[in-house]
């Protein structure tokens, strides 16, 4: 008993190739968004450009097993293998999910990119940011300048020699309230502080331009604004004068938000076009293998599911053809195992069926055999008894008048022991027809070959072999097919009489899943009566008084042996015609 | 977005040995100053920076970045202060109200501390800017907007040279 053959993966194959590779997928994004990503997010050039081929590979190598896939599902379509149409609707099936799945995706990623960026470029927020980077400006500009007016004004200069520094102080704040303290050095010694204790200094600060105005300073959320004057009092002193303003606080955190956000406002505007190119790149270049990845999945499963199928498919063919040793293995426990162990039992009792009914047919065929050959080896004993007699009763009666009947009763033993010796020749050779060896055979020259023996005896029959196809080669036993033709040529020139036509033609046929060569061997003789026709290939069948009725039967077993078909058409008075398939593979 | 790189040249001053580091001074050679002032004034932040590079290191598909150092500042204006502002990685703000003093303060690179490791002779040094630094989340172009950055040469350092004098010479 032979079981369905091996196919290339096993189902546990399949699932640990799909874990492979979706594994190696993950390993390699992982890779891929740390060499790349994390780069390109700090803004930085590419220094492993072996990288971005390690990142093409991917894609292409699933491009390619995909690609590779499809050519191989075209070529066994075109082949018509099994399971190949199923497959296909199974792969468009898998293929329209993925897109369903994958297309609202990335419609929805694209959509919510284009959303996002469309509102970075919106012209209202570019005007309320300039806007409010202007009133920032404006803001610290008064500030500024404030402190600096004041410490440019005589009133004050008046008021630092003529008042002390506590007097000062307070005549400044109910003259300028915007200045929260005031901080006078000599050198690097601090004379006197007023105002907010925070913005105490240890030591003058450094200015930064010729009005005296000092860097801000950030001490923590407060934001601090100075300005420093150096005075020559009037004892001749010089002093530095230190005036200082605190912001609101958070300021400078603020101004500073605002600064960047319109900076990168500005260059969203510059560049949204590279920068929408950019992302739908990176999104393809991480969604594509997913989406390839998918398809290919798609075919291991597609597999998966129509392997039952095909080894069904694979069975049922070749019990069709007569084979009922063919097993399928099944590998799981679903409803198609169900199905393929039925199958499985139905082809044993098939085969057991198949074994009874030939060892029936066997037996009967030997007892007809025997009936007619003991019906036709009696036939001739008849006549070579009476002739035996007829010598006997002569000699016993006149022996003397024997020679008047002894010439052609002896004529008549030998002729009649001579068709008993055909008789059994051909029985012989029907019974033990040797085992066909098949070889490619060019079978014009066959028929060539056979046809050739006519003409000479026959003059009056001609051949028509036009039809036949001169480069054509079958797997054939020469001398057996030989044999075929001879004794359709013989039935058909012994039909025919002194002159006919004989035509053979081939074509080439299909037959489900088997190419054949179709021979026809048309006559132009008397035809076969109606009422025999259905018995030209039983054996000892004959309508000629010479004939033994193994002509045709041998034919038929030739055929049949060569896993062909024969069978006639034949109108009485018009012709006959003989068809044979032969398979044009092994 | 062109791929013209100009060639941003480093000339050292002094490498000095301190225990086990060394101190290096050095200077960018920025060919195109008018470029910086214009992009500074546009209100575009700009990346300098210096990479050192141990001679013998070899960067690997894990640790691309092996035997780097960087040293890199900011420069930009600052429009509430009205004033050019230098960003030093370590937090530290310059202010400049003259360019010549910025480009000089820019330029210049001191006590840059190099930790080489025993029986290395060399290490490698190189100049880059990045003319115009791109904010989150446009900071992703910048590998596509070649034009925006300019590096020079690698050049070889040698110490432990004769006379103890440090040397340069062009890779």
């Amino acid at each position: 008993m032979r079981k369905g053959k091996h196919q290339p993966l096993g189902p546990v194959s399949n699932i640990l190739t799909v874990i492979l590779l979706y594994i190696i997928l993950i390993i390699l994004v992982l890779v891929l968004a740390r060499q790349i990503l994390i780069d390109i997010s700090r803004g930085e050039q590419l220094d492993n450009i072996y990288i971005i081929p390690l990142g093409i590979v991917l894609p292409v190598f699933l491009f390619g097993t995909v690609g590779l896939q499809m050519i191989k599902l075209i070529r066994d379509r075109r082949e018509n293998r099994p399971g190949t149409r199923f497959k296909t609707k199974l792969m468009v099936f898998f293929f329209a999910i993925s897109l369903l799945a994958s297309l609202p995706q990335a419609i929805l990623s694209l959509a919510f990119i284009d959303t996002a960026l469309h509102s970075w470029y919106s012209a209202d927020l570019g005007e309320a940011l300039d806007g409010g980077v202007e009133i920032a400006l404006a803001y610290n500009s008064q500030r500024v300048d404030n402190l600096v007016n004041l410490a440019e004004s005589s009133l004050f200069y008046r008021l630092l020699n003529e008042a002390d520094y506590r007097s000062l102080w307070e005549t400044l704040q109910e003259a300028n309230s915007a200045v929260d303290s005031l901080q006078i050095f000599r050198a690097f010694e601090s004379l006197h502080f007023s105002g907010d204790p925070v913005l105490i200094l240890d030591e003058p600060p450094e200015t930064i331009a010729g009005n005296g105005i000092v860097p801000k300073e950030y001490l923590g959320s407060v934001t601090v604004q100075r300005v420093a004057r150096e005075f020559r009092i009037e004892d001749g002193d010089s002093i530095n004068v230190v005036f200082s303003s605190r912001f609101p606080d958070d300021f400078g955190i603020s101004a500073e938000k605002l600064t960047q956000s319109r900076q990168s406002y500005r260059q969203i505007q510059e560049y949204k076009n590279i920068f929408r190119i950019i992302l739908l790149i990176f999104f393809s270049y991480f969604s594509f293998p997913v989406f390839l990845l998918a398809i290919l999945v798609s075919f291991l499963l597609s597999d998966e599911l129509i392997r039952p199928i095909v080894s069904l498919e694979e069975a049922t063919r070749r019990a069709s053809e007569g084979d009922f040793s063919y097993r399928i293995l099944g590998r799981s426990r679903d409803e198609l195992s169900i199905l393929t162990a039925s199958f499985n039992r139905m082809m044993s009792e098939l085969e057991n069926s198949r074994r009874t009914t030939l060892q029936t047919e066997k037996v009967t065929a030997w007892q007809e055999i025997a009936q007619r050959l003991a019906h036709e080896i009696r036939n001739p004993l008849t006549p070579i008894k009476l002739s035996a007699q007829r010598i006997l009763r002569r000699y016993e009666k006149d022996p003397s008048s024997i020679g008047e009947i002894l010439d052609g009763a002896v004529s008549s033993i030998v002729r009649e022991v001579e068709n008993l010796d055909l008789l059994l020749q051909e029985f012989r050779d029907f019974a033990r027809l040797p085992r066909s060896s098949r070889y490619p055979v060019k079978l014009s020259s066959l028929l060539d070959e056979t046809g050739s023996r006519y003409p000479s005896v026959y003059p009056g029959i001609s051949f028509d072999f036009s039809g036949v196809d001169r480069d054509i080669e079958l797997p054939l036993d020469r001398e057996q097919i030989g044999r075929v033709f001879t004794n359709l040529f013989k039935n058909a020139v012994e039909a025919m009489g002194s002159e006919g036509k004989i035509t053979v033609r081939t074509d080439l046929v299909r037959k489900g899943n088997t190419r054949y060569c179709r021979v026809q061997v048309e006559d132009s003789g008397c035809g076969i009566a109606t009422e025999n026709q259905g018995e030209v290939f039983n054996p000892y069948f004959t309508t000629k008084s010479h004939g033994t009725g193994l002509g045709l039967p041998i034919v038929e077993r030739i055929v049949f042996d060569h896993r062909g078909q024969i069978w006639f058409e034949s109108a009485p008075g018009v012709g006959t015609t003989f068809f044979i398939d032969l398979p044009l593979e092994l | 977005m062109g791929l013209t790189l100009l060639s941003q040249e480093v000339s050292v001053d002094s490498v000095r040995r301190h225990g086990e580091l060394f101190l290096l001074d050095c200077r960018i050679l920025i060919d195109d100053t008018e470029r910086l002032l214009s992009s500074l004034d546009e209100g575009e932040t700009v990346m300098l920076g210096i990479r050192l590079r141990e001679a013998s290191a070899e960067s690997t598909f894990l640790n691309p970045r092996a035997g780097y150092y960087e040293y890199q500042r900011k420069v930009s204006w600052d429009s509430v202060e009205g004033l050019y502002v230098i960003d030093e990685p370590e937090g530290r703000r310059r202010f400049f109200s003259h360019k010549d003093a910025l480009l000089d303060a820019v330029q210049s690179f001191q006590d840059l501390p190099i930790m080489v490791p025993g029986g290395k002779h060399s290490f490698r040094l190189r100049g880059e800017i990045q003319w115009k630094i791109l904010l989150p989340p446009l900071n992703i172009l910048s590998p596509f907007l070649t034009s925006l950055r300019s590096a020079g040469e690698w050049k070889v350092i040698e110490f432990y040279r004769p006379k103890s004098k440090a040397g340069v010479k062009g890779e």
